[in-house]
């Protein structure tokens, strides 16, 4: 038998971000897995020492680029628990558009990713034509494409109006027949079945017992959602979370799917219930004590914790992101695998290493 | 103070994470946070989208328990606690020593300003 220490990454084509596995390989089968970080960390939560909590809004969307806005509105619940504030209902609804969009295009992008990965060149482009029109949705609505900055603390910063709202349901209309359009090829082909059925599998209660979060938790069949807690509008709307029960590769690409058509369900329906009003409450005070907030972000659940003494600086601000939280299920589905199939099933997990760093 | 946040003295830290486990509930994640002469540590844990949370106030030089052996995903959090604060774990396994996140070259403890670094980088030490 042949033993064999192999680094994959910290560059490597599947990962679009510097991250290293350092994989035991006994005869192409992996035996033991370790990961090493520190190549992308900018101490992000260490600058609350020299910018003010509102400033800090502005650093909390740049902690990822897929999921800018959700991480915007986190913080922002956060400081507005702490200041006493709710925001106007109008707010409420458009920042659930807005973190649903950014859901779908974060999705997109990683089934586009998954595609790719398996060699399926014609499908990645396929699935990035139709995320195109999710960035046009969102550039067209808040002026730009990602860190859409929208979430003040207090509510939003830019308002929707009824053409904008008329534009988004015409978009969603053309990117759900495009999705149905290339639900045979992830769902029935043979060679992307072959490369993702019964690879990776994670066990229910594995899942549960290593912490692991979002479409990984509940493709491993267990139905949590930190939006069934009913936070910002979510409240108001009725949904069920997305589960699969193979706890595979598919069964990962199957509930990021299944949701794709979930939020284009909560953004039509958060659309129609927008009311007339305003779209932010001022607050001229200062944070002043402790709360632990979480959201449902594209991979998961995120938690921030902050602690505040009234003055403009906060004291700490932690933020537990959900790829953080998925870390211990990756390296426990890695040992086992075949040394080719490290790859699609690192990826399945959807890693996002500027979110873990921080 | 945080809401449902129980205060437990480090020695009786696994005993309460061990009671938690058995009723079902899984561990979110842990923070530290400075303060005078010592860290806070929080281990926030979660059930059906409620949420719980224990607390232990260390003071400097204190050793804490490491609760992999109950959550096997406590791993991450507490190197990185390791990394951050300069807090040993007993048990922690991987151990990375302080080099989770930061170079070789770092000394100080990057959140918890004035506390020196308690984990030697080096092997066996």
């Amino acid at each position: 038998m042949t033993v064999s220490v192999i680094p994959v990454g910290p560059q490597h084509p599947v990962f679009l971000e510097p991250f290293q596995l350092k994989l035991v390989v006994e005869d192409e089968v992996v035996s033991e897995a370790l990961p090493r970080f520190g190549y992308v960390h900018r101490g992000l939560e260490a600058l609350v020492v020299s910018k003010d909590f509102r400033q800090m809004t502005r650093v909390a969307e740049r902690i990822c680029g897929i999921c800018s806005a959700i991480h915007g509105m986190t913080y922002c619940r956060a400081i507005e628990k702490l200041l006493g504030i709710t925001p106007p209902p109008r707010a409420q609804m458009l920042r659930l558009v807005w973190s649903e969009l950014h859901r779908m295009h974060s999705h997109l992008l990683w089934l586009g990713l998954f595609a790719e990965a398996m060699g399926f060149e014609s499908l990645f482009m396929q699935i990035f034509r139709i995320r195109e029109t999710v960035m046009d949705i969102l550039e067209q609505t808040t002026g730009n494409r990602v860190i859409i900055s929208v979430n003040v603390i207090g509510g939003v910063r830019r308002d929707l109006d009824a053409e904008g709202a008329d534009g988004i349901r015409r978009a969603l209309k053309k990117v759900a027949g495009d999705l149905e359009r290339i639900r045979p090829v992830l769902v029935d082909d043979y060679s992307v079945r072959k490369r993702t059925e019964e690879k990776g599998i994670l066990a229910k209660e594995r899942a549960y017992e290593l912490g692991a979060v979002g479409p990984v938790l509940r493709a491993s069949g267990i139905s949590q959602d930190i939006r069934r807690t009913g936070y910002g509008a979510y409240g108001e709307l009725d949904f069920e979370p997305v589960v699969e029960s193979g706890g595979d590769c598919q069964a990962r690409c199957k509930v990021r799917y299944r949701e794709l058509f979930q939020s284009m369900d909560l953004i039509r329906s958060g659309l129609d219930r927008l009311s007339d009003g305003e779209i932010q409450t001022k607050s001229k005070e200062k944070p002043e004590g402790e709360i632990l907030v979480r959201s449902e972000q594209p991979r998961g659940e995120v938690v921030y914790y902050i602690r505040a003494d009234g003055s403009k600086h906060l004291q700490r601000l932690r933020i537990r992101t959900p790829t953080f939280a998925n870390m211990a299920a990756l390296m426990d589905l890695l040992p086992g695998l075949d040394l080719a199939d490290v790859p699609l099933v690192t990826l399945s997990l959807d890693p996002c290493i500027a979110c873990t760093e921080r | 103070m945080l809401e449902s946040t129980s205060l437990v003295d480090a020695d009786r830290l696994h005993s309460h994470a061990g009671n938690l486990k058995e009723n079902g509930w899984r561990l979110v994640g842990m923070t530290g946070v400075a303060r005078e002469g010592g860290v806070d540590l929080f281990y926030h844990f979660d059930r059906e989208l409620k949420m719980t949370n224990l607390k232990v106030e260390t003071e400097e030089d204190e050793t804490i328990p490491s609760i992999g052996d109950q959550f096997p995903g406590a791993w991450i959090h507490e190197n990185e606690i390791q990394d951050q604060f300069g807090i040993r774990f007993d048990g922690l396994d991987p151990d990375y020593r302080r080099l989770f996140f930061l170079e070789e070259n770092v000394e100080a403890t990057p959140i918890c300003r004035g506390v020196s670094a308690r984990v030697s980088k080096e092997p066996g030490k």
